[in-house]
């Protein structure tokens, strides 16, 4: 019998809810404050409403949902994937009263692709977006790829109960260190040591390119937000391909590595234990899978004579590939080059990498290198279970910071998610091939929207079908929370409707 | 001191690690293209 969720259950949802869009009207007030003071009079004007139905609507639901019960699972879920749904909404606010989204639902889909650290776009007329606009749209793909919850837990929330539920509904299932305000403390204080790094070396690159300091470090500082939260937003319609620059390359490939090395890790190294880098199961996969996937896809890319040399197959093959695996979405090359140039095995092979993904608490998203490595290692238990005489006990491990016992339950919930985004990859990929794409295309589109990359054949568009805009959203919402929160939340829906 | 020391060491064999799968996919685009 499913039991009907009681008000004291909303209540609780709708307070949490409001405390973190509070945390999120601070962070819509940061474009508010560029725009006053570089004197963008429209641009102000949009983020005062943004900000103001944002904050009005977090004190409304802790008013009028005001209560001090700790947050149980279920709640706490919930909290999370609702979040993720309303933020969309408000986020998008003054992305489209500045007039560069055709409809609602465009600056929606942006909105998301944002928060989920995707990157795809339907903005029309970038290269005339406003600093302010700009700098939102970065800061919310750095908000999202932080946590929106990891961002109110860190700065904005104090006395948040039950933090832990909410952290994990963000896909963060491993604590860094005992206590989750720390965990988020550490990932901010990662977030920013590379965020000054990062932005300065981009931004020297961008100088001796040929920018003003003032381009240069704007530029810098949006591209290492959108490089290290694997978003891959540019503040320009070419997106990389604009800077034509080798060396701006190659520093955000760094980024984006980054970006997808598991916090835990960072955290491991950070404090010492240095050698973990060549032990760890993810930093083994990723770099095994980087290497084959892109033998495969510069075969695929030498076969059909897509560039003339090694650096042409490196600067367009192997950034494309590292974009695709890390999540990221950036690109050297335009989107319907992957179709008219690339040639299907080289397309099988970014498709690949992105629907592999980086580390397991990172900014990445899709199936993720612990999941690929403890299935591997199952496969590996099962084959010695049964070339091993019957009464052997067959003891299989893995390192991941410290050796890890392979029990069968782990095993089983790891194959259940990756099965999960493999159908969500297949079903995004029917989809679109019900509005007329070819298989191949609209899977790459499918894939690089569920697992949060952002690189695109060419179908994402804003003369896409709304249906289709709709689904890619939903996929992305899906992949970044890794499903359980949504399906928590769906859960609640149906029990609220059908139970008793 | 002993804390930023391993930071500045982390942040090192991070860049290094990275670095070298960098340079094994510069060796694969040419290798790839002058075996084909």
């Amino acid at each position: 019998m499913i039991l009907r969720p009681q008000l004291k259950n909303f209540q609780v949802i709708g307070y949490y809810l409001g405390k973190i869009l509070i945390g999120f009207a601070i962070m819509e007030s940061l474009p508010l404050i560029l725009a006053i003071f570089i004197k963008e009079v429209g641009p102000a004007i949009d983020f005062a409403i943004g900000t103001s139905v944002t904050l009005i609507l977090g004190l409304l639901l802790q008013t009028i949902c005001f209560n001090k019960r700790f947050v149980n699972w279920t709640e706490g879920l919930s909290v999370v994937s609702i979040s993720w749904l309303v933020c969309m909404f408000l986020s998008a606010i003054p992305l489209y009263l500045s007039g560069h989204w055709i409809n609602y639902l465009d600056a929606c889909f942006d909105a998301m692709s944002g928060l989920a650290t995707t990157g795809l776009t339907l903005i029309v007329d970038l290269d005339h977006l406003s600093f302010s606009h700009n700098l939102w749209r970065h800061i919310i793909m750095f908000i999202g790829g932080q946590g929106i919850v990891i961002v109110a837990l860190s700065f904005f929330v104090k006395g948040f109960s039950g933090a832990f539920k909410m952290y994990v509904g963000e896909a963060r299932d491993e604590k860094i260190t005992p206590n989750v305000i720390h965990t988020a403390r550490f990932i901010w204080l990662v977030s920013i040591v590379y965020l000054i790094l990062g932005t300065i070396t981009l931004a020297v690159v961008g100088v001796l390119n040929g920018m003003s300091i003032k381009t240069g470090i704007f530029h810098g500082a949006c591209i290492f937000m959108a490089a290290f939260d694997t978003g891959g937003f540019a503040p320009q319609s070419q997106n990389i391909l604009y800077y034509h620059s080798l060396p701006y390359e190659i520093v955000t490939i760094i980024i984006m590595f980054l970006g997808a090395i598991n916090f835990k890790l960072h955290y491991t190294i950070w404090t010492g234990n240095r050698k973990e880098i060549v032990k760890n199961i993810e930093t083994i996969s990723i770099f095994v899978a980087v290497l084959v996937i892109f033998f495969i896809t510069a075969f695929g890319l030498a076969k059909c004579g897509a560039y003339p040399d090694g650096l042409a197959v490196f600067r367009k093959g192997f950034y494309q590939l590292v974009s695709g695996q890390t999540g990221t979405g950036y690109m050297t090359i335009y989107a319907r080059q992957f179709i008219n140039e690339w040639g299907n095995l080289a397309l099988v092979g970014v498709i690949f990498a992105m629907g592999l993904g980086g580390s397991v608490c990172s900014t990445t998203g899709a199936i993720k290198m612990l999941r690929v490595g403890v299935i591997f290692k199952a496969i590996i238990q099962d084959i010695k279970r049964i070339i091993l005489p019957e009464k052997a006990i067959v003891v299989q491990k893995f390192h991941h910071i410290k050796e890890i016992l392979l029990e069968d339950k782990l095993a089983r919930l790891v194959l259940m998610i990756t099965l999960l985004y493999l159908v969500l990859y297949l079903v995004g990929a029917i989809i679109g091939m019900l509005f007329g794409h070819p298989f191949i295309d609209a899977l790459f589109e499918s894939t690089s929207a569920a697992a949060n990359v952002g690189l695109s054949c060419g179908i994402t568009d804003i003369n896409m079908p709304a249906t289709l805009k709709i689904t890619y959203i939903v996929q992305m919402w899906l992949g970044r929370l890794e499903f359980i929160s949504v399906f928590t939340l769906i859960g609640v829906i149906v029990s609220a409707l059908k139970g008793k | 001191m002993t804390r930023l020391i391993n930071i500045i060491l982390g942040i090192i064999v991070e860049l290094l690690f990275i670095s070298i799968l960098i340079l094994a996919g510069f060796l694969i685009s040419n290798i790839v293209l002058i075996k084909l």
